[in-house]
């Protein structure tokens, strides 16, 4: 009886079945690289989920954790999460302008700053750890991503090819002639992150990175780091294994999952034909979200597809790809995985629901699910 | 049943029904002490224990000893825990019976030894639930003076106790026409003391507890102070003070409401030592003291124009009076007293000319009373120092006697296990003005699994429960109070998506038929659970073929964790079960495909087991599929082998 080549193996389903219909879902390739292993790869679980708490309003739109503290935004409300399964509200908080997008944090929590600011419905949100109090602060440009590089506060103006940056450590004052706009491509800009210290923004169209150059510019472009790949998703912007992944889209086309190389370097495409013919099914790629996390010796990049009955996973460590889904027993169909934010916080990977207001754990262990509707 | 010897708390007979009854040999009490023997009114003697947990919402039980030689010596000891404190009404009883208060939930000992030297005869040991009946307008609400003990209500017309309470001992209570009971309550401490300050309760209809007043009563104004109600709504207590006993008595009121009153009088030095208190219609207070000759007096005092009246009643040298004097409709003034080993009731009118005199019996003992609602009769009770206690109910109108019984019955048909209720000698017979409703106490609680307070659940309660709709989250409770007692209650949680819900009763009963019993409290635990949901993994395999040669599949087989079995959880598997491996198989490259064969992992244990199908059919093109779903840590899966024979064509 001889072995069963490509049993254990990604999910790589094509257009034409008879090309090749492999599939797999809720497994993924695990690779024994050290040693000498009874075979080189083999299939390995998918995590399951366990409620960890309910915020009271969802979608979880939203987690972040530093250095013990952590923090969901459910619905239009901004959480503290105890590490005791107890999400608590903000003492003072004002209505939060909500939408149905996931939401981007950066802090600064020192013996100055000691903020926190995400973005939501347009508007920008800050909270001070110390009085325990959340505001709006007002900005005259409509903001839709934020992060934080050395000491200033960076807002993503919507539909522009703009950014902007707060005052030194100070996520409440914004001046106005605090931002720039990009001369190097026309597109607008999608998405924003900082990155081993560098601004990576994505374009529609391409990509471009900027540093802090100091002085009264404050940031500037790389020279040569413009990148012809754009940016389909804004919330499909990740970093794992120290590159940024992104769903991409450039005036070509769009759909491929990339890899950025560095800057300037072209990213490298990282999902395969299956993968491509799948998203092609997707009507709208703007609203797919992606999330990162590692657990043991995977590093993974996770992609919710909306209209997709599944999740795609990249494994950043064995360059395969799998589907995370769950089966619905009686509509006999799969239906996609439950999270699209995670954080790792008091040791666990926490997940977010993209569809309830429930903050579960994520574990290999779990041999179950159990959801809360 | 036979009872062992030679227990100890550690040991004790666990009591796990009522009723419970045992005999205890004379051959065992008269064993030598044992460890663990409590006997300090006798020489120690062996010790027989015994331990009961009353369920929860239960309320007293009773604890009968009778034996056939009527000369048995034995004591008894109660208490919370296992080292029970003794009751003095407990050690010696001969041939009785007591009643105690239970804990629900808590372990109450009971300990038995022989109380003289040589135990004569074997020994019947009852313990029996206590009767939860209703109680009509007119039953007879017997007090009693000694912590630990309960409260009885009578059958007004055979003595049998209809009901048994657990308000606290009190040395002095009244009733006003709505209902409201007061009570002032026995200093609770190890002992007797009257220089304690004590609590005033009051009690509605139902005797559920209004208001308790700690604060109108101060040391040295005790519970043996005098205390009546007005015929209105307000009680009034005359705070006589037992140290120095020279110094006059104070006047307090409080409303059935439980507020104190604005005013307060202080009566002449005599009302110092007054036993017997007694407000009238006209702005008048009566009490009663003896004298510097030991002459029973009643006085009377001007509560508006606050002077002394004239003395109404001079009883004679030689008399003891019980507390409650009275004051009728007519304003005749009606006394206990004692004299000659008899108890008596005299009734005098206003002037203080004696009009009857009542005979309550020969037994020794001070006389108690209680008038009836109409006020054409009156209960008395004869209190003997030893025998049993005898209550005669008498018309006012021309003395004659409407009924008697001695002591009561503990449950019909059981007239050989009386039961008596502690020291209630010196406490009043109240008769209940109203009828008692039987009322529960009904709880929802509401536990999610896993913790989950932001979710909220909806109910719906029988339409007989007030609200019949309410929302809980984890943690929280619904009460309903004074439920009447009865069957057919409902609590129905209304259809959440996503949840199990489960329920649990704590009287055993089914949450869409509830019982409660009077005094009962029940508890229903609403639980929800998030269920397990199964994880589906499927791994479909590339093409298999040769060419489009026609394959002949013998054998599939998987390699993977075996042995490692189910993990508990997805409800209707079994942890360590043997996993199942679901396998289809398409001949025709993935286009079609057969029927589900089932493979299996192997159960805990089962590491040599194997993974496979056999004869799977001929095609040119297969597709192997297999799906998992049970939980379990086997799903390592390392290869696939197949076995193919290769056709001609």
């Amino acid at each position: 009886m001889g072995i069963l080549p490509g049993f254990v193996g990604p999910a790589s389903t094509l257009r034409s079945p008879n090309v090749n219909d492999e599939e797999l879902i809720n497994w993924m390739v695990s690779a024994a690289p050290s040693g000498t292993p009874k075979a080189p790869v083999w299939l390995c679980p998918t995590p399951g989920y366990h409620p960890f708490l309910a915020l009271g309003q969802g979608p979880v739109r939203g987690v972040f954790e530093q250095d013990g503290v952590a923090f969901a935004v459910g619905g239009g409300n901004l959480y503290k999460v105890l590490s005791r399964q107890i999400a608590r509200g903000i003492a003072i908080s004002p209505a939060i302008r909500t939408d149905t997008r996931p939401t981007t944090f950066a802090t600064f929590n020192k013996a100055t700053g000691h903020q926190l600011i995400f973005p939501s419905g347009n508007l920008l949100y800050l909270y001070d750890y110390v009085s325990d109090t959340l505001v709006n602060v007002p900005l005259d440009w409509p903001v839709t991503m934020v992060d934080f590089i050395d000491g200033r506060f960076l807002g993503l103006e919507a539909l522009t090819n703009k950014f902007h940056w707060s005052d030194l450590e100070n996520g409440l004052s914004w001046p106005s002639l605090n931002f720039a706009q990009l001369v190097q491509s026309s597109d607008n800009i999608v998405a924003l992150k900082a990155i081993h210290g560098q601004i990576w923004l994505w374009g529609t169209k391409t990509t471009v990175v900027w540093d802090d150059v100091g002085g009264l510019q404050v940031f500037a472009p790389i020279p040569g780091s413009l990148m012809q790949q754009g940016c389909a998703a804004a919330f499909s912007v990740q970093v794992i294994d120290n590159a940024p992944f992104w769903l991409g889209s450039n005036e070509f086309g769009a759909g491929k999952v990339y890899r950025g190389q560095g800057v300037g370097a072209v990213p490298i495409v990282v999902s395969t034909s299956a993968v491509d013919y799948d998203i092609s099914k997707a009507h709208d790629l703007s609203g797919c979200v992606a999330f990162t996390y590692e657990q043991e010796e995977h590093a993974f990049y996770v992609l919710y597809i909306p209209g997709r009955p599944w999740h795609w996973a990249y494994d950043v460590t064995t360059r395969e790809w799998h589907k995370r889904a769950r089966w619905d027993p009686v509509a006999m169909q799969w239906t996609p995985d439950l999270p699209w934010v995670h954080m790792y916080a008091f040791g666990k990977h926490l997940v977010g629901a993209r569809n309830s207001d429930v903050l579960y754990e994520m574990s290999v262990n779990f041999g179950s699910n159990r959801v809360v509707v | 049943m036979p009872v062992p010897p030679n227990t100890t708390p550690a040991t004790a007979i666990a009591i796990t029904s009522l009723p419970f009854s045992a005999t205890i040999t004379a051959a065992d009490f008269n064993l030598a002490p044992a460890s663990g023997s409590v006997s300090t009114c006798f020489t120690p003697r062996h010790t027989v224990w015994y331990v009961y947990t009353a369920p929860v919402g239960s309320t007293a039980i009773g604890m009968t000893v009778s034996d056939t030689s009527g000369n048995a010596g034995f004591s008894g000891w109660i208490g919370p825990t296992s080292a029970p404190v003794q009751i003095p009404q407990a050690c010696g009883f001969v041939g009785g019976a007591m009643m105690i208060n239970t804990t629900p939930g808590t372990p109450l000992y009971l300990a038995l030894d022989g109380a003289t030297a040589t135990v004569t005869a074997d020994v019947t040991f009852d313990v029996i639930a206590a009767p939860n009946a209703p109680t009509p307008a007119g039953s007879l609400l017997v007090t009693h003076d000694v912590p630990g003990f309960p409260t009885a209500i009578l059958d007004a017309t055979n003595g049998d106790v209809l009901r048994i309470l657990g308000l606290p001992a009190c040395e002095i209570g009244d009733v006003v026409p709505s209902g409201v009971l007061c009570l002032l309550g026995e200093p609770e401490s190890p002992t007797w003391n009257a220089n304690l300050a004590s609590a005033i309760t009051l009690y509605d209809t139902n005797l559920n507890l209004i208001a308790t007043n700690t604060s109108l009563l101060i040391a040295n104004q005790s519970s043996v102070s005098p205390m009546r109600s007005d015929g209105n709504a307000t009680f009034y207590i005359l705070c006589r003070l037992n140290s120095p006993s020279v110094t006059p008595g104070v006047l307090k009121t409080i409303s059935s409401a439980g507020a104190p009153g604005a005013t307060t009088w202080t009566l002449p030095v005599d009302s110092a030592l007054a036993v017997g208190m007694a407000p009238s219609r006209d702005g008048t207070i009566c009490y009663y003291s003896q004298n510097t000759g030991g002459h029973g007096i009643v006085h009377a005092y001007d509560l508006i124009g606050l002077a002394p009246l004239a003395d109404l009643v001079d009883l004679g040298a030689s008399t003891t009076v019980g507390r409650d004097i009275l004051i009728l409709a007519t304003d005749d003034i009606l006394v206990p007293y004692n004299s000659g080993g008899s108890a008596f009731v005299k009734r005098f009118n206003p002037a203080g000319a004696l009009q009857a005199t009542y005979n309550f019996g020969t037994n020794s003992g001070t006389a108690r009373y209680a008038v009836d609602p109409d006020g054409i009769s009156l209960w008395g009770m004869s209190f003997p120092s030893s025998g049993v206690s005898r209550y005669r109910h008498v018309l006012i109108a021309d003395g004659s006697t409407l009924v008697t019984f001695d002591e009561f019955n503990w449950e019909p048909g059981r007239t050989n296990h009386g039961l008596t209720f502690g020291a209630s000698a010196s406490c009043p017979l109240i008769v209940l003005p109203e009828a008692t409703a039987l009322a529960g106490t009904l709880i929802v609680t509401k536990v999610t699994d896993p913790v989950m307070p932001s979710r909220t659940f909806a109910f719906d309660a029988s339409e007989t429960l007030t609200p019949v709709y309410f929302e809980l989250q984890h943690g929280d409770e619904q009460t309903f109070e004074d439920v009447p007692a009865g069957d057919g209650y409902s609590i129905t949680e209304r259809a959440a998506e996503g949840w199990e819900t489960t329920y649990n009763v704590s009287n055993g009963g089914t949450h869409d038929n509830i019982t409660i019993g009077a005094g009962e409290i029940v508890t229903v635990t609403v639980t929800n659970t998030v269920p397990y949901e199964a994880i589906v993994r499927l791994r479909r395999s590339p093409h298999v073929n040769a060419e489009k040669i026609r394959l002949i599949c013998r054998r599939f087989e998987i390699d993977l964790q075996q042995g490692l079995g189910t993990i508990a959880g997805v409800t209707g598997i079994p942890a360590l079960a043997d996993p199942t491996i679901m396998l289809r198989v398409s001949r025709d490259g993935g286009n079609t495909w057969g029927d589900e064969i089932q493979m299996h992992a192997g159960a805990i244990g089962e590491y040599a087991a194997r993974t496979f199908a056999t004869n799977l059919g001929q095609g040119r093109d297969f597709v192997f599929e297999v799906s998992v779903s049970d939980p379990s840590a086997a799903w390592a899966l390392v290869n696939a082998y197949a076995n193919f024979q290769k056709g001609t064509s």
